[in-house]
C-alpha cells in the first residue's frame, strides 16, 4: 500500500512579540473586560495560575503573529476568531473560525503552524500560513 | 446673526454630521492623547504626534491598540463592535476620533 503523502508549501509568515507586563497591566486594569475581547474560554481555562500573564503573553503574540500571516487587510479581525492551544504536543495548535477561517479558505491556506519562545519579560511568536504546494 | 456667518454655521453642521469636523476637535484630539499616553506604549512623545500621524508607526503594537480601546470605551462611555476592530480605526488619533464621533451618533439614534 502506498502511503498517501500531502505536499504543503510555506506561504505568508507572521512574527510578534508581546511584553509579559502590557499583558499584566492589562489584566489588572481591565481585568474581564480585557480578557473576553481577546481570549477564548479555553484559553484562559488553560493560562490559569500564578504564571497567567506570561502565558496569556505568548498566546497573544501567537495570535498577532497568525494575523500577520493572514494579512486580513482592513477586514475587521477578532481576536477570539483566532484559538491557540500552546500545550499541545508537536508545538501550538491553533484554529480558526468565522471570517478569518474564511479568509484563510480564501487565501488557500491549509494551515497555520506556530512556535513561541518565552522569556520572563517577553513572548515571542512565528507563525507560517501552510498553502498546497 | 449676518447672512454670511449662518451660511458658514450651515455648512459646519453638515460638516460634523459627517463625523468630518467633531473628530479634530482640539477638546477631542487631547482627550484621545491623554488615554494613548498610558496605553499606547508608544516608542515617541504623544504630545509630538500630528492628529494624522500613523500611531503603528510611532511603535503601538496590536495588543496595545485593544488596550487603547479598552480605555476609550471606558472613557467615552462607547463600545467598539466587532466590525469596527480594524488597523485603520486605530490608525491615528484622527481615525479614533472619526471612529468615537460615529459611535456616539448610532447611540444618539
Amino acid at each position: 500500500m502506498q502511503a498517501q503523502v500531502t505536499r504543503a508549501a510555506i506561504g505568508a509568515v507572521g512574527i510578534d512579540i508581546v511584553e509579559v507586563s502590557d499583558v499584566e497591566d492589562a489584566l489588572a486594569r481591565f481585568g474581564e473586560r480585557y480578557v473576553a475581547r481577546v481570549y477564548t474560554r479555553a484559553e484562559l481555562g488553560a493560562a490559569s495560575g500564578a504564571s497567567q500573564g506570561r502565558r496569556l503573553a505568548a498566546v497573544a503574540a501567537l495570535k498577532e503573529a497568525a494575523l500577520k500571516a493572514l494579512a486580513p487587510g482592513d477586514e475587521a479581525a477578532d481576536w477570539r476568531s483566532i484559538e491557540v492551544e500552546t500545550g499541545a504536543a508537536g508545538g501550538p495548535r491553533i484554529s480558526l473560525r468565522g471570517g478569518l477561517a474564511q479568509l484563510a479558505e480564501r487565501h488557500g491556506i491549509l494551515a497555520l503552524r506556530g512556535t513561541v519562545g518565552l522569556s520572563r519579560s517577553h513572548a515571542l511568536a512565528v507563525v507560517v500560513a501552510e498553502t498546497a504546494a | 446673526m449676518s447672512l454670511g456667518r449662518r451660511a458658514e454655521n450651515g455648512a459646519r453642521g453638515a460638516l460634523e454630521s459627517m463625523g468630518a469636523i467633531a473628530d479634530s476637535s482640539s477638546g477631542m484630539v487631547e482627550e484621545i492623547r491623554d488615554i494613548l499616553r498610558p496605553h499606547a506604549r508608544l516608542a515617541v512623545d504623544v504630545e509630538a504626534l500630528s492628529p494624522a500621524a500613523d500611531l503603528f508607526e510611532a511603535g503601538m503594537t496590536s495588543h496595545s491598540s485593544v488596550v487603547v480601546m479598552l480605555a476609550l470605551e471606558e472613557h467615552f462611555d462607547v463600545h467598539f463592535p466587532d466590525e469596527m476592530l480594524t488597523r485603520e480605526v486605530f490608525r491615528s488619533i484622527d481615525s479614533i476620533g472619526r471612529a468615537i464621533t460615529d459611535l456616539r451618533g448610532r447611540a444618539a439614534v
